[in-house]
């Protein structure tokens, strides 16, 4: 599936701490703004992720659910909210208004952002990759972080197999929801004693392989590039062009009392336009080391 | 695992029918009355605030006034013409309403014109005029036909009929002429003898600006009334231009600090009133400057955000006449305190009347969209029987014209339709959510999910078919059907204390509740009509009151907050279950002791 094209999976290649950067910046103004221009382009980039670079595969599935999650949020909101001014009719004595429908409507679509793009990270910032990030200067967070990520799929490795061999003892699973409850108590009881023997295990094996001897070293398959640097230097360059225009009040979007948003002043322009390259940087940075 | 998935579906099933029946629970947002405050355009924070109080007005005129003191909407102006709040009355409504639908009203007062016989007939040509000034249409069309049914022979208002009058004919004659008068195509003749009214009015005028009745004092009420027939010609004539600015700085020098004016040492709200009929009228011809793109220094002097300051400086201090059952009262210094008064309520009406038809944004003449509304409004209270053929066929006359407009507004949808629409969006979601589940990968526990589905369609369905929709018209007009019938008012004394006894609100006073009207609905009205911002908390049915005018529970300690006595005893019970009965005394204090410092 990957390496097939010139664009294919050529993000593998720009350094993580670049990818951490970008990932963290995206995620804070993903988290923060409510202006559509940005939530439209946030969307439209974290398609482009998905498809372009295979992050996962789009079933006809989740596209229903997220339509259907994202509708569902739109329309819950102005039945939680009498905020605003234009009211469209009344629903039992509460106004239902323009504005807590806009409001659900942007919201919906900011969680929608956030997960696609949580999505993105997780598969894209790999414990290799996080590892790297850590690098030489946080080695103990980076060895528990190793260590909390190998643990977690074994862990559910394990937890599979005792909910398989209850089954294999008890029947299926179809019980009431006391017996439910009993057999998962059980179960999590059996993972507690297993994990405690798993650390042991561990960490016998790691002094038997000569841990805590002398100082450790650190090993990164990842290389600090001349234009990594640019790329970083884009990206925070970018990341100022953002934020300053946004700190001093453009590209704003109010959605109480009524709506308003800024989107035709040139610093607004530039605001947006830097969000744009700031989304786009690795895209353009995967580009020229394949090229 | 699968036992936990399905668990968790039902889990999330009960939460979402929850919600859909706890969000319709009706009790009414508090915080949706703010919002007219909120508005950035401040043409039409003035245009809600004027909206909101005429139909207060209106109400308390054909509620209040009407029902208590025996008063028709329109009373005989015959006998008090000129001076009385009914002429008020009707040009307010003329301005509300345009003189689309006046046809027999300005017959009736015709007819009256022509009797030379009688005493008064001066004053009734003045009101004719001036009605006919209110809603700018002249009597006789372009074309000659006769648009108002009848004609206004031109010695009503030749100069020598009216030149021993005194400066109220010179500015009725004004007036008049403005209602002939065609800006864009000024006959000669015509020009000559608006030049000639403009200057016999200004040889009247003080040496240090403004006008007055008599003696050398300038009067805001008669500064006004030239302003306002000055201000069409504005354009026009130099002079005339002059004169407004010195007008309006005599206005702005008697403008107190508050904004409110006076006459006769006392502020008034007559006064008040009339300043923004002023201001009003200055307001339009500068915008009509603007837009003319004529003489700079004219609309460069009034600035129109100036202009507009002052006028809502002027609303804020009007408003401190407001009385609590709607109307508006004359001054302070009455005995009794503030007692509503026909006269400055109906000045007041007219006041907000300017307001409307200078900040209209769409240009629609005078004809104000919303008055069809409000008038509608006032043609569901009784009106008592008149023997005046002229009010009744008046009153009669405008509401065939609201009910013809109502039929003709068509713009909003019905309530049926939007139930509609609802229930199209809710089954189009809910079919989104059963694809989803059926084109999903796992297969196993598709049945209770499509079943879970099903029930939550069916419950969803259930509370908008059975919900109660109403347009905001309806809403509206079941707001104001809210107001209490005589049959089942009872009184109670009612106040809200803040702090040892020192009122919030107003000292223990008489108020109108409805027969078995919960101590919560109210308080909540109470706080509506005199603008006192009321947070509320609802749980499970129970209203709990966490703030009263911005003073809210545990602002002083952690056993602070409001409480409620009935008849002098601390009432533990929630105040939305406890009903009023007659004579009831209610007092809400604020407690810091959980009642105990209250108790006496």
């Amino acid at each position: 599936m990957r390496a097939s094209g010139s664009l294919h999976c050529s993000y593998e290649r720009l350094h993580p701490t670049l990818l951490f950067v970008y990932f963290l910046l995206v995620l804070a103004v993903t988290m923060l703004l409510r202006h559509p221009v940005f939530l439209g382009m946030e969307f439209l980039l974290a398609l482009f992720w998905i498809r372009t670079w295979n992050i996962c595969t789009i079933r006809a599935s989740s596209v229903w659910y997220v339509l259907a999650g994202f509708l569902t949020l739109t329309f819950l909101n102005p039945l939680i909210s009498q905020e605003g001014a234009t009211v469209l009719f009344y629903f039992n004595e509460k106004p239902i208004t323009w504005e807590a429908l806009l409001y659900g409507a942007l919201s919906a679509g900011m969680m929608l952002n956030t997960l696609l793009w949580c999505l993105i990270m997780s598969r894209v910032m790999t414990t290799d990759r996080l590892l790297c990030v850590c690098g030489k200067r946080f080695l103990n967070l980076g060895m528990v972080i190793t260590l909390v990520f190998r643990f977690l799929p074994l862990f559910i490795r394990q937890y599979t197999q005792i909910k398989e061999g209850q089954c294999g003892l008890y029947g299926s699973e179809d019980g009431s929801f006391k017996e439910a409850f009993r057999r998962t108590k059980q179960a999590l009881l059996a993972m507690m004693t297993w994990s405690l023997d798993h650390g042991m295990r561990t960490a016998e094996a790691m002094i038997s392989r000569g841990y805590g001897i002398g100082a450790r070293g650190h090993y990164a398959r990842y290389h600090w590039r001349r234009k990594d640097l640019f790329a970083l230097a884009g990206l925070v360059l970018c990341a100022i062009l953002t934020f300053v225009p946004l700190g001093l009040g453009y590209a704003a979007c109010e959605v109480y009392p009524s709506f308003w948003w800024k989107y035709s002043d040139i610093g607004d322009w530039i605001c947006m336009a830097a969000f744009l390259g700031m989304l786009c940087i690795p895209m353009w940075e995967a580009r020229r080391m394949a090229g | 695992m699968k036992q936990i998935r399905q668990t968790q579906v039902v889990i999330l099933a009960m939460v979402l029918v929850l919600l859909l029946v706890w969000a319709p629970f009706p009790y009414a947002n508090n915080h949706i009355h703010a919002f007219a405050k909120e508005y950035s355009d401040e043409d039409e924070v003035l245009y809600r605030t004027a909206e909101e109080n005429i139909s207060k007005l209106l109400l308390w005129k054909t509620t209040k006034a009407s029902v208590n003191d025996n008063q028709e909407l329109f009373n005989d102006m015959a006998e008090t013409g000129g001076t009385s709040p009914s002429d008020w009355y009707a040009l307010a409504l003329l301005r509300l309403y345009g003189g689309e639908n006046a046809a027999n009203y300005f017959e009736c007062l015709a007819s009256r014109c022509i009797e030379p016989e009688k005493t008064d007939v001066e004053q009734y040509r003045r009101f004719l005029v001036m009605a006919l000034f209110q809603i700018s249409q002249p009597p006789i069309s372009a074309t000659g036909e006769q648009d108002l049914g009848f004609c206004c022979p031109d010695e009503w208002i030749a100069p020598d009929t009216l030149e021993k009058k005194g400066i109220m004919s010179k500015i009725y004659r004004l007036l008049y002429l403005a209602t002939v008068w065609d800006a864009e195509n000024v006959p000669k003749k015509q020009e000559e003898e608006i030049s000639e009214a403009i200057e016999d009015l200004l040889a009247l005028e003080l040496s240090s600006g403004g006008f007055a009745l008599t003696g050398t004092n300038a009067d805001i009420d008669i500064t006004s009334m030239a302003v306002q027939a000055l201000a069409p010609y504005a354009s026009f004539s130099e002079r005339a231009r002059e004169s407004l600015l010195r007008s309006y700085q005599l206005l702005c020098r008697r403008q107190q600090e508050n904004g409110g004016f006076a006459s006769f040492q006392t502020e008034n709200a007559e006064s008040c009133a009339q300043a923004i009929i002023a201001f009003c009228a200055l307001y339009c011809s500068a915008c009509v400057a603007e837009n003319e793109g004529m003489d700079t220094s004219y609309h460069s002097f009034f600035s129109l955000d100036e202009l507009r300051e002052r006028i809502s400086q002027t609303v804020t201090a009007m408003r401190r006449f407001a009385c609590a059952e709607g109307g508006y009262g004359h001054a302070f210094t009455d005995e009794n305190g503030l007692r509503e008064n026909e006269l400055a309520s109906a000045e007041v009406l007219c006041a907000y009347t300017s307001i409307l038809r200078a900040f209209a944004k769409e240009e629609a003449g005078f004809f104000y969209p919303q008055a069809k509304e409000i008038v509608h409004i006032v043609d569901q209270e009784p009106l008592t029987e008149t023997e005046e053929s002229m009010s009744a066929a008046a009153t009669e006359e405008m509401s065939n014209g609201a009910s013809v407009v109502e039929t003709k507004d068509k713009d909003e949808w019905t309530s049926g339709q939007i139930r509609l629409i609802l229930l199209g969006l809710f089954s189009f979601v809910m079919l989104m959510f059963l694809l989803a589940a059926i084109t999903g990968r796992k297969k196993e526990g598709i049945k209770r999910k499509v079943a879970v589905l099903l029930c939550i369609g069916v419950a969803g369905i259930c509370v908008i078919f059975f919900g109660k929709i109403q347009t905001k018209r309806e809403h509206e007009e079941a707001m104001l059907a809210e107001t209490i019938a005589p049959d089942e008012a009872v009184i109670v004394t009612f106040s809200i204390d803040f702090k040892d006894g020192t009122p919030l609100l107003f000292e223990m006073q008489p108020v109108t509740a409805r027969k078995g009207e919960s101590v919560y609905l109210l308080l909540k009205r109470v706080c509506e009509e005199n603008h006192i911002s009321l947070d509320t908390s609802v749980s499970l049915g129970s209203v709990y009151v966490r703030g009263i005018g911005g003073h809210y529970e545990q602002d002083e300690g952690a056993l602070s907050g409001w409480i409620f006595l009935v008849n002098g005893k601390v009432v533990n019970t929630d105040c939305g279950s406890r009903k009023v009965q007659k004579g009831d005394e209610i007092r809400w204090v604020y407690t810091r002791d959980l009642g105990k410092d209250v108790q006496p």
